[in-house]
């Protein structure tokens, strides 16, 4: 909690010196945050990737950060990003275009490491793919509490939803996750 | 009652968010009473595990390339979109204005060269009910209404404007799938 509050200060004094040198405080401090949650929720790196990307840059445009906690304002609109992409008809007819190039197109070294590596870290266990058996909203609560470490406050903020409809999400989540994780021993 | 602020234990100290990955967040902050964090700690043992094993293998993940193309991609991005609809707004007036200039010459020319007709405007000078039958020459040759040659007027600025819609489209994903491969190679040195 310490930790974060002052991640929280250094980007908001980076933020008083402008806005790139804010943002670039921004990105370091939470980018792999914001990845890892995208990927939790997607279970596809690429998808992740480009969701991250959306984030990232809707955060850019944002001139003050002074008034709102970052982490859960940015957890927010990562949450919106990925459930947009559930439903719009457009982003998904996009994402399938950017992979089409990949075939054309594909991956440099350094590029093609990294997916490597986050498959070689997915395969270690089997959380990910348990994951996506839960429901979506189910899913994200999970991530958000456990992987994240928003506290409930923030996480009902960030999924705009009660502080109760949070509790009732979480229990179940937790409950079925345990069983999803028990079948597939 | 609980502190909606702190942290559930994992009985360990958890992985740290790094650089190179993510994981999950622990803090020595407890949930609330004691006996309800016992029992969410049971609840919990299991998820932990796994939830740190994950965190753990998170870390490793090779992350400096992504987070530095990535940012340069969004950068990029956003100062590239403030002007680039306003080159386009620009570059497309000129053009209609200039296809507007040639079709009015054209229009003008037409008007000049044609001789003197019964019952049009040169010859029944001043005549209202003459206006409408003036030497406006339609596309193929015929009289034509002024509205109507301003509705096609517009109908062609609205076809140019889509065409050129269309081309910027492409360029502007020809150029950033070029620009990709090329931050590509430069990111590896």
């Amino acid at each position: 909690m310490n930790d974060r509050i002052s991640k929280d200060e250094k980007i908001r004094c980076a933020y008083s010196s402008g806005r790139e040198k804010g943002f670039e405080a921004l990105y370091e401090a939470y980018y792999a945050d914001i990845y890892f949650f995208l990927l939790n929720m997607s279970a596809d790196p690429e998808l992740a990737l480009d969701l991250a990307h959306d984030t990232f840059v809707k955060a850019y445009g944002q001139e003050d950060v002074e008034n709102f906690k970052i982490k859960a304002w940015l957890f927010k609109v990562a949450s919106n990003a990925f459930f947009e992409y559930k439903r719009s008809y457009y982003r998904r007819i996009r994402y399938c275009l950017n992979n089409l190039y990949r075939l054309i197109d594909p991956p440099c070294d350094a590029e093609a490491g990294f997916f490597e590596s986050v498959a070689a870290a997915d395969e270690k266990t089997r959380l990910r793919a348990a994951l996506k058996k839960l429901d979506e909203k189910d899913r994200a609560v999970i991530t958000l509490r456990f992987y994240s470490g928003l506290s409930y406050g923030e996480i009902a903020g960030a999924l705009e939803i009660e502080h109760g409809t949070v509790m009732s999400r979480l229990h179940r989540a937790k409950e079925k996750l345990k069983e999803v994780m028990k079948d597939e021993k | 009652m609980k502190n909606e602020d702190d942290e559930l234990t994992f009985g360990a100290t958890g992985a740290e968010n790094s650089g190179a990955g993510g994981g999950a967040k622990s803090s020595a902050g407890g949930d609330g009473s004691g006996q309800g964090v016992e029992s969410e700690e049971n609840i919990l043992d299991g998820l932990a595990a796994v939830l740190e094993e994950q965190a753990a293998a998170d870390s490793l993940v090779r992350m400096e390339y992504i987070k530095k193309n990535e940012y340069l991609r969004i950068v990029e991005r956003r100062k590239r979109r403030a002007y680039s609809f306003n080159l386009f707004l620009c570059a497309f007036l000129v053009l209609f204005i200039i296809f507007m200039a040639f079709n009015i010459s054209r229009l003008a020319g037409e008007r000049a060269s044609r001789p003197d007709r019964p019952g049009s405007y040169r010859q029944s000078s001043g005549a209202a009910e003459d206006f409408y039958e003036s030497e406006l020459p339609a596309p193929r040759g015929g009289y034509a209404d002024p509205l109507y040659l301003l509705a096609f007027f517009a109908a062609e600025g609205a076809a140019l404007f889509v065409i050129f819609a269309a081309l910027a489209f492409v360029f502007r994903f020809a150029y950033s799938k070029l620009g990709g491969a090329r931050r590509k190679t430069g990111a590896l040195f």
